[in-house]
């Protein structure tokens, strides 16, 4: 059989052909959004010219690329540990959410103090709260056999309704001295800094990078990891060699909830300062998307939460370049996941093809 | 195999070149000279409310007319995207930015300082920086009027109110509206109800019915689109209530008694002058009858004319400073209804 050089290269690699893949995905995205746009009367070129600038033109675009990267990654990984242990965890919007409560009080509470000691304490807050959202799922679900996308749903409508009524005008955490519906700003020392000048770019990004190195180790080279691993393959075998389920549930589930309060405390201490009644914007629903294209792998995570995060900030310069529609832009990125979605498919049409091809030549 | 890839590709390049060739025509309009631009930033609602965005988005229509400037608007649709949206049309060199809505106070005051030489407005808001023009307007005077007619119309002696989320600005128009009413009947009932959003006609609807239930014949709504729920409920009960921000009669011609207008593009399209001329100054600009941008709307014709004369009575009163309607809680408490 001959060998054709090529399909060494690019196909015969493995983490070469992912990466062959992402970008062949993208590739045909691009030539439907091509047609889209022609068809509703703007220039396609220009506009993927916006899109990219918009993410890597400047400084302080590239900064709004990696600041909405951030709480991506932190709830990508949530749903991904959770994925592992066979859980569906879409509640993490609902501890997003608590972990910014938790993480916004503790940062206006207390008087200005120690930088790294104030800073640490509301992220543990955060995660704490988070974990707390994740444990209550959990525990239901492994002592009554709840399911947990039904007690996350209404954990996710409890924990916005506590937001909402917190910050309203009577409600306890509401700043007296504005008007705005909003918790008063936390306190300097409090705050995440800021990574360079003239961009919101802040600390975040880098903690968040590290915990998908820790959450990588977690599920790999740890016991633990590989315990909820074979929950997640298969709950009855690994009660069989003695694995304990419930506990290994209750346990994912809350650290999962942790990622999440991680997500929510982040993104108030480095971006916002203040607590919103809907301060996310639904990133614990991306990170469902963030996770499965990330194909539930911490490392593989992080390349999808930036391709979100570089689509969430190039899409302002395609609305302020060129009038496109921002509903239009909403159609646009979710072209482009989708077929994110679809490289795995397009990488079997390939592989089938060059062992066809193959085939005939040896035949 | 082969053979089906070929006909895709075949396929693709017709379309490509029939697409080309279709949107080739528009693409001729060129942009020769350069317009002084001016942007707005809309809130989480967006274009197409049918009240405060739109609203603003006439106005810098009005400044397009006016002074031949070119208008921009990005949109947005979360919190996080106000400082970029904002920054954005910084950084493309626009004359003036609008931010529309209290909730993009803080992004307004954040890109403000970080583009010290551009400048902003804002609509219902408040930001102290030398160039930040924080427009705001005096709500209460049109709710003092509309909860007159309403007072005035009521044969049950019982009205009713439902706000959107409880906001400075909502709590204005209450306050206003109560005053207004009492003025013409101490004795008056008012329900106050407040549905917690400003995106569900479902839950308007839901808020209004129990009030017109309980015998109230006027309600005031201040909700956005959850008001337009409370429109449908006038509607199905043959009762009457009043719209906000704009004239709303058309939603309703036989119900919608009036509605308190609110003329934010008077407001935006002023603060483009202000900047064309060289005139633009970062203060606080209030808005009110006095502006010409606060009144109440007969259209329909559904307000009998002797309450009419009424609130133009009460209107004069207002300018000359006999009347002031009362914009907060504590206001209203302390106000005592005039001797007319």
């Amino acid at each position: 059989m001959k060998k054709n050089p090529l399909f060494d290269i690019f196909i015969g690699n493995d983490s070469v052909f992912s990466f062959v893949k992402a970008i062949l995905a993208v590739f045909f995205a691009l030539i439907i959004v091509y047609f889209i746009l022609l068809l509703t009367g703007y220039s396609p070129f220009p506009v993927y010219g916006a899109l990219l600038k918009g993410a890597f033109g400047s400084r302080r675009c590239f900064g709004e690329c990696l600041v909405s990267t951030t709480p991506l990654l932190f709830s990508g990984l949530g749903f991904a540990i959770a994925y592992r242990c066979g859980l569906f965890n879409i509640g993490l919007e609902g501890q997003i959410t608590v972990g910014g409560i938790a993480a916004a009080f503790i940062g206006y509470i207390f008087p200005e103090m120690n930088p790294v000691i104030h800073v640490s304490a509301c992220i543990a807050a955060g995660f704490l709260a988070g974990a707390l959202w994740g444990f209550i799922p959990g525990y239901l679900k492994a002592r009554f056999g709840i399911h947990e996308v039904i007690s996350v749903i209404m954990l996710n409508h409890i924990a916005f309704k506590i937001a909402a009524y917190l910050v309203s005008m009577q409600g306890p955490m509401k700043d007296r001295l504005d008007d705005m519906p909003a918790s008063p700003f936390i306190r300097d020392s409090a705050k995440i800094v800021r990574l360079v000048n003239g961009s919101r770019v802040h600390w975040g990004i880098i903690l968040a990078v590290i915990t998908a190195f820790i959450i990588w180790v977690l599920l790999f080279r740890t016991r633990l990891g590989f315990r909820i691993r074979a929950v997640g393959k298969n709950k009855y075998a690994a009660e069989t060699a003695g694995i304990n389920v419930k506990r290994h549930i209750i346990l994912t589930l809350s650290i999962s909830g942790a990622l999440g309060g991680l997500a929510g405390a982040v993104e108030i201490l480095g971006v916002h300062y203040r607590l919103f009644a809907a301060f996310s914007p639904g990133y614990g629903f991306d990170a469902i998307a963030v996770a499965l294209l990330g194909m539930v792998h911490p490392i593989g995570i992080i390349a999808s939460a930036f391709l979100f995060g570089i689509l969430r900030s190039g899409s302002v310069f395609m609305q302020a370049m060129y009038g496109v529609n921002k509903d239009m832009v909403s159609v646009i990125t979710a072209i482009i996941v989708l077929f994110m979605g679809m490289s795995a498919p397009i990488g079997i049409m390939i592989k089938d093809r060059f062992k066809r091809k193959s085939h005939g030549t040896s035949v | 195999m082969k053979k089906v890839l070929k006909t895709t590709g075949m396929v693709f390049l017709i379309l490509f070149i029939a697409a080309n060739i279709w949107a080739g025509g528009e693409q001729e309009v060129e942009k020769v000279e350069k317009k002084l631009v001016m942007a707005m930033v809309t809130n989480q609602s967006g274009l197409g409310d049918q009240s405060f965005n739109d609203a603003a988005w006439e106005g810098l229509a009005q400044a397009v007319e006016k002074y031949g400037i070119e208008r921009k608007v990005l949109e947005a649709r979360e919190q996080a995207q106000y400082v970029p949206n904002l920054s954005t049309l910084a950084e493309q060199n626009a004359a003036l930015i609008v931010g529309v809505g209290f909730m993009i106070k803080d992004a307004v005051k954040e890109t403000a300082e970080m583009f010290p030489n551009t400048n902003f407005a804002i609509v219902d808001g408040g930001v102290d920086l030398p160039n930040v023009a924080s427009i705001h307007f005096k709500e209460n005077e049109g709710a003092f009027l509309v909860g007159a007619i309403a007072a005035k119309v009521s044969k049950t002696g019982k009205i009713g109110y439902v706000g959107g989320m409880s906001t400075p600005v909502t709590n204005r128009m209450e306050a206003g509206y109560r005053a207004g009413a009492i003025t013409v009947n101490p004795d008056i009932e008012i329900f106050i109800s407040y549905a917690g959003t400003f995106a569900d006609p479902a839950k308007g609807e839901e808020m209004a019915v129990p009030q017109y239930d309980q015998g109230a014949d006027v309600i005031f709504q201040v909700a956005g689109q959850t008001g337009l729920g409370v429109i449908n409920a006038a509607k199905k009960k043959g009762k009457y209530a009043i719209g906000i921000d704009r004239d709303q009669n058309y939603l309703a011609p036989k119900n919608v008694l009036s509605s308190m207008i609110k003329r934010v593009d008077i407001a935006v399209s002023n603060a483009c002058g202000m900047v064309v001329n060289g005139t633009f100054e970062g203060k606080h600009y209030y808005y009110g009858i006095k502006e010409g941008a606060i009144d109440f709307a007969t259209t329909g014709n559904l307000i009998p004319p002797d309450v009419v004369n009424y609130a133009n009575m009460l209107k004069k009163k207002i300018l000359s400073g006999e009347i002031n309607p009362p914009s907060t809680y504590e206001e209203l408490d302390a106000f005592t209804p005039p001797k007319l």
